[in-house]
């Protein structure tokens, strides 16, 4: 069943066909927030409070496709309780939890699987440096992969907003993994 | 191509050059030795980033008991009011308010007042709000001000940005700064309603204070707020009726949305206004809803509602 079709029933007041909405969004929801907020734990939260917006509110939803408006309160989400939770820094580099996203590929050889890591990590530590309005866009633009049409949805923001977000995040997120040898190997052989 | 291309480089990316954008660009890549690598790097890093794999949520996702449809509070239609003159209630009268592309304020009976959430700023406004409708009617327990002018007579310093249309249903380009978190901005002394925060687009609405007695006119506040740039600020819109004196016929919704335009007509964000006006009827203790018919294209695509209690004292 397609998720207009899912949105009808939970306007009829079907409280099960909203748990279809949560298994189809909920790891694509808490992907977005790890990277916006580099702690899964708030990550989680987000996720959490996102869903129980939308549960909340999705008689109210206009217009929207119920993918970006679940982006949308998302990203609103993370914005609250980045801002709640910022009197405790988190350090990027830090063992977190976070090795939930970072399981390494069983597949993989252990110098892989380290440079797999390593690239884990410079992504965190480059994406917390940059702008909130810049890592949303490169956040949903290459994490999530959202057309500009849905960016544009879910941001509220114009198309040239968007296109121009993106642009100005990936150069500042080139840059700041510039030096990272697991991105750019050239660049630790340089050294 | 002259010059060099990094604004290009994200949309180069994306695919989204024109061949002709496209092909320019690659002939500049294959003399620019600069360019090529700045599209090199930023191919790579976004590449990385692409890479990295789909994290699961750690726990199962609770949610509220009960169904998505939040708690509706419509109740009966007051029997004064005349079956043809039926009020438009929940969204039905959002459905006939979008087509005919207005919004209608209709007032819908009165509440359990065990029900009302009542703001913690709806104190009452013996603190000196000096808000007073151009059409003099009661306005609860507000001291009356200069309605000309606007004038505060005391506690100015709550209302800062607060002025009272010169008369009738202009507001001008006053504004009534609105914090798009929540109303903590509105003046002290509001009765104050904000549409659940679903953030998204929110209405909200502010008559001057909580309590009115029978025959009183209720100037009715109301913004629309997209929160997803935090604080705004949008134009003062106060809601006047179609009756500039107390007829209580504000409270006889029309029975089509098209009936309440132009003269009550409400559009939101800018232009409209309501002044409703309690019935001479009303009896102290009944809790009245006013409920705002937002229309389609006003915050969104689709009409809703956004609703403000008032009590009869």
């Amino acid at each position: 069943m397609d998720d207009e079709a899912l949105l009808d029933r939970c306007r009829r007041g079907d409280r099960d066909a909203f748990t279809p909405l949560v298994h189809r969004y909920q790891d694509e929801l808490y992907t977005m927030a790890l990277r916006l907020t580099g702690n899964p734990a708030d990550a989680a939260d987000v996720v959490q409070e996102t869903f129980t917006r939308a549960f909340r509110s999705l008689p109210k939803l206009r217009g929207a496709t119920v993918r970006a408006w679940l982006f949308r309160v998302a990203v609103n989400c993370s914005h609250d309780i980045h801002r709640q939770r910022s009197r405790r820094p988190t350090d990027p580099l830090e063992d977190t939890e976070g090795r939930v996203v970072d399981l390494p590929d069983p597949g993989l050889g252990p110098e892989a699987t380290a440079i797999q890591r390593e690239r884990a990590d410079a992504i965190r530590v480059a994406l917390l440096a940059l702008p909130h309005d810049f890592r949303v866009a490169v956040v949903l633009r290459d994490v999530n992969q959202l057309s500009y049409e849905e960016m544009a949805e879910a941001l509220s923001v114009p198309l040239g907003t968007v296109k121009s977000r993106i642009s100005r995040a990936r150069g500042l997120l080139a840059a700041a993994l510039r030096q990272s040898p697991a991105v750019f190997p050239r660049a630790e052989e340089a050294w | 191509m002259s010059g060099h291309v990094d604004s290009l480089l994200s949309a180069a990316y994306d695919g989204e050059l024109r061949p002709d954008a496209r092909a320019a660009f690659d002939r500049h890549l294959a003399e620019c030795t600069a360019c090529a690598a700045a599209f090199a790097e930023l191919t790579t890093a976004v590449d990385v980033l692409r890479e990295q794999p789909t994290a699961r949520m750690p726990h199962p996702v609770r949610l509220p008991e009960g169904s998505p449809l939040p708690e509706r509070r419509w109740f009966e239609v007051p029997a004064r009011l005349s079956q043809g003159r039926r009020l438009l209630t929940g969204l039905t009268a959002a459905g006939l308010v979008a087509a005919a592309a207005v919004a209608a304020v209709v007032v819908v009976g009165h509440l359990n007042s065990g029900t009302v959430v009542r703001s913690s700023s709806s104190s009452g406004m013996s603190s000196g709000f000096a808000l007073a409708p151009a059409h003099a009617p009661d306005v609860g327990s507000a001291p009356a001000g200069n309605a000309s002018t606007g004038t505060c007579t005391s506690g100015c310093a709550l209302l800062p940005e607060v002025v009272v249309p010169s008369a009738s249903a202009a507001c001008a380009s006053t504004t009534l700064k609105i914090s798009a978190a929540s109303a903590a901005q509105i003046p002290d002394g509001f009765n104050n309603r904000v549409s659940q925060d679903d953030s998204f687009t929110d209405v909200v609405l502010a008559a001057p204070s909580f309590d009115y007695t029978p025959g009183a006119t209720i100037d009715v506040y109301a913004r629309i707020i997209d929160d997803a740039s935090g604080v705004v600020s949008l134009p003062c819109t106060v809601l006047a009726g179609p009756e500039s004196s107390g007829s209580g016929a504000a409270f006889e919704a029309p029975p089509t949305a098209t009936a309440a335009t132009p003269a009550g007509a409400l559009t939101v964000d800018g232009q409209p206004v309501l002044k409703v006006v309690l019935p001479s009827t009303a009896t102290a203790g009944q809790i009245y809803q006013i409920v705002i018919d937002v229309p389609a294209g006003a915050g969104g695509p689709q009409a809703w509602q956004a609703s403000i209690p008032i009590q009869v004292t």
